[in-house]
């Protein structure tokens, strides 16, 4: 095989705009710290300047950070532009564990600095002083697909999307396009799964976030592909949540005035009262729906889920599917009577859920070595997942995963009926949802069983993505 | 991961109608939350205020949102914050004493607090 074939088909890189020091960043003898740092930052019309010509000559911006841009592209139109030759070379490296081995790195040909294009002589000379090309642990320690396991659990996209019926839908075109949709939690990591699959998704960071880059728990990450499984063509934003402030991190999304905001986290709250925060947390979600956004939220694991059971969000419950295709209530989601809110019956409809004692039951993507990684990975199913530990998947499932998977399917039906607000989207659900008729959900919340018709269990039941979409549909027509 | 370089709290505002979204049993909802939306241009004071104190400020419908460092929240709120680390990626603030009210914005804030930790499900 040439080398060029080995090269991926996608390079990711960080470009250093002009410093504002005048001295390069890639400079050898410059070693970067919290105290010179700003002598790396670039002036606002450089940076300007840069991503319009970046952009015009076939790079995607992926984030604008403080001191590089990230982009990527074909690794050829690297070697065009910047009228240089990349080239892969294994070089020894130590990977988890001492194990001593090798990788595969991307190197320029003509310059000294592993990892470094230099713009000399192409058209970004004056305004880009390098590139450096990212660390290839991106491409080959995670890989886009997830790990084959022997016990039962859903694959991300498509075993996901069929087993919630939105493979219909989408073939008919009903894939999120144009609807915006906000997921408040824990960061966003570009994982190759997004990548491979042309999922695209921006970082905004909520109060006292950082980092928009990573996602140091992996839960938003892993969550997110949920909603791309049914809804692929969304645009997706996630609010990085510090868990310093999750109303002022909602605030920061409501703001944004998306169609969609998705929630998988909460309080546990029995009774009356309220804390100052699950009150100001109540107005904000009030508010938001006033204004026509669909606010979806887990209804908790066990939970008496805050604000999941607040009356004007969708609360999304658990139901598990067998490998038959089965359908049970999932002993790991909550179900419950509110004895906060009058008549308020939690969950409104579920999504998929695993079953006791960890759920893990949907492989998702995470970032290498991050929270949900490394305490899921290992073991034997179901206590574990039997990945590894930094290999960026992991299964895991709970209310979390059956709120963006339905907050998906609330994209859907904004796609073919924009107008219509948020109580008539939640009917649609609730009266196209697959009743759910065995099982029980967490003894938690009472232990509540599935019966025929509306429950306590799992609401309406399993939500029915192309049976949701094809009754809006009818009723857009009128 | 480090300390947050910034830190948040949550200022709710006085309402027009002199209803207090913290009086007990008050539960808020789309049908009644308009009877908490603060006094005609409060919201836009305040903020105003923070701003230039030194805050980024997000505005909802009836708080406001704060985020800045912790000397400035010490110095403006006359209070002594901890923050410690919960796990790898959350912390937890605690402050003793509680927040006081600048008297610039005592007419028209009611409460400011540091929200509770939500969990993920």
């Amino acid at each position: 095989m040439s080398k060029a074939n080995l090269l991926p088909e996608t390079l990711f890189a960080e470009v250093s705009v002009k410093s504002l020091g005048g001295i390069s960043l890639f400079d050898e003898k410059e070693l970067v710290t919290s105290e010179n740092v700003e002598n790396f930052f670039s002036d606002d019309s450089l940076i300007d300047e840069a991503l319009k010509e970046l952009k015009n000559k076939g790079f995607e911006v992926l984030q604008v950070g403080d001191a590089t841009i990230n982009i990527c592209a074909p690794p050829k139109i690297f070697e065009e532009i910047f009228k240089t030759t990349i080239e892969p070379q294994d070089r020894n490296v130590i990977k988890e564990g001492a194990i001593e081995t090798t990788s595969t790195f991307l190197e320029c040909i003509d310059t000294k600095l592993p990892g470094l294009i230099s713009t000399k002589g192409s058209s970004f000379e004056n305004l880009i002083e390098g590139i450096a090309i990212n660390d290839p642990v991106y491409y080959f320690q995670s890989s886009p697909t997830p790990p084959q396991k022997e016990y039962w659990y859903l694959g991300v996209p498509t075993p996901l999307r069929d087993a919630l019926n939105a493979k219909q839908a989408n073939d008919d075109g009903v894939n999120g396009n144009n609807v915006n949709v906000i997921m408040v939690d824990s960061g966003w990591y570009r994982h190759p799964f997004f990548v491979q699959n042309n999922y695209n998704g921006n970082v905004i960071l909520g109060p006292s976030a950082s980092n928009p880059d990573h996602d140091e728990s992996g839960h938003g990450t892993g969550e997110s592909a949920n909603i791309f499984s049914v809804a692929p063509k969304v645009n997706f934003t996630m609010v990085k949540m510090s868990f310093v402030n999750s109303v002022g991190a909602f605030n920061a999304a409501a703001v944004l005035n998306p169609n969609i905001i998705s929630c998988s986290w909460g309080q546990s709250r029995e009774v009356l009262p309220l804390s100052a925060s699950q009150v100001t947390l109540s107005a904000a979600i009030s508010a938001a729906v006033l204004r026509g956004i669909i606010v979806v939220f887990a209804a908790g694991n066990g939970h008496w889920g805050y604000p999941g059971q607040h009356p004007d969000v969708i609360s999304a419950g658990g139901v598990y599917m067998e490998r038959d295709g089965r359908l049970q209530a999932s002993d790991y989601s909550s179900g419950f009577k509110s004895k906060i809110f009058e008549k308020r019956i939690v969950p409104d409809l579920s999504g998929l859920v695993g079953m006791r004692p960890s759920a893990a039951y949907i492989m998702l993507p995470v970032e290498p070595g991050d929270t949900m990684d490394v305490s899921h990975a290992g073991g034997t199913h179901p206590q574990k997942d039997e990945t590894l530990p930094d290999d960026g998947w992991a299964a895991f499932s709970g209310t979390s995963a059956a709120a963006p998977q339905i907050a998906g399917v609330c994209a859907l039906i904004r796609q073919v009926c924009p107008n219509f607000s948020p109580k008539l989207i939640r009917r649609i659900l609730k009266n196209t949802a697959r009743d759910v008729t065995e099982g029980n959900v967490h003894s938690a919340t009472g232990g509540n069983q599935a019966k025929i018709g509306y429950d306590e269990a799992t609401g309406a039941g399993l939500v029915d993505a192309s049976k949701a979409v094809r009754i809006a549909k009818r009723m857009c027509r009128g | 991961m480090s300390f947050p370089e910034l830190i948040s709290a949550e200022i709710i505002l006085k309402s027009k109608s002199g209803k207090s979204m913290l009086a007990p049993g008050v539960v808020i909802t789309s049908k009644n939350v308009f009877e908490f939306v603060p006094k005609e241009d409060s919201m836009n004071k305040i903020s105003k205020i923070l701003q230039d104190i030194g805050f980024n400020v997000i505005c909802g419908m009836n708080s406001i949102s704060i985020e800045g460092t912790k000397t400035l929240f010490e110095n403006i709120f006359k209070t002594k914050i901890i923050i410690e680390k919960k796990d790898k990626s959350s912390f937890e603030m605690k402050n003793d004493p509680p927040m006081s009210i600048p008297s610039s914005m005592k007419n028209y804030v009611e409460k400011i607090f540091f929200p509770e930790q939500p969990e993920y499900f």
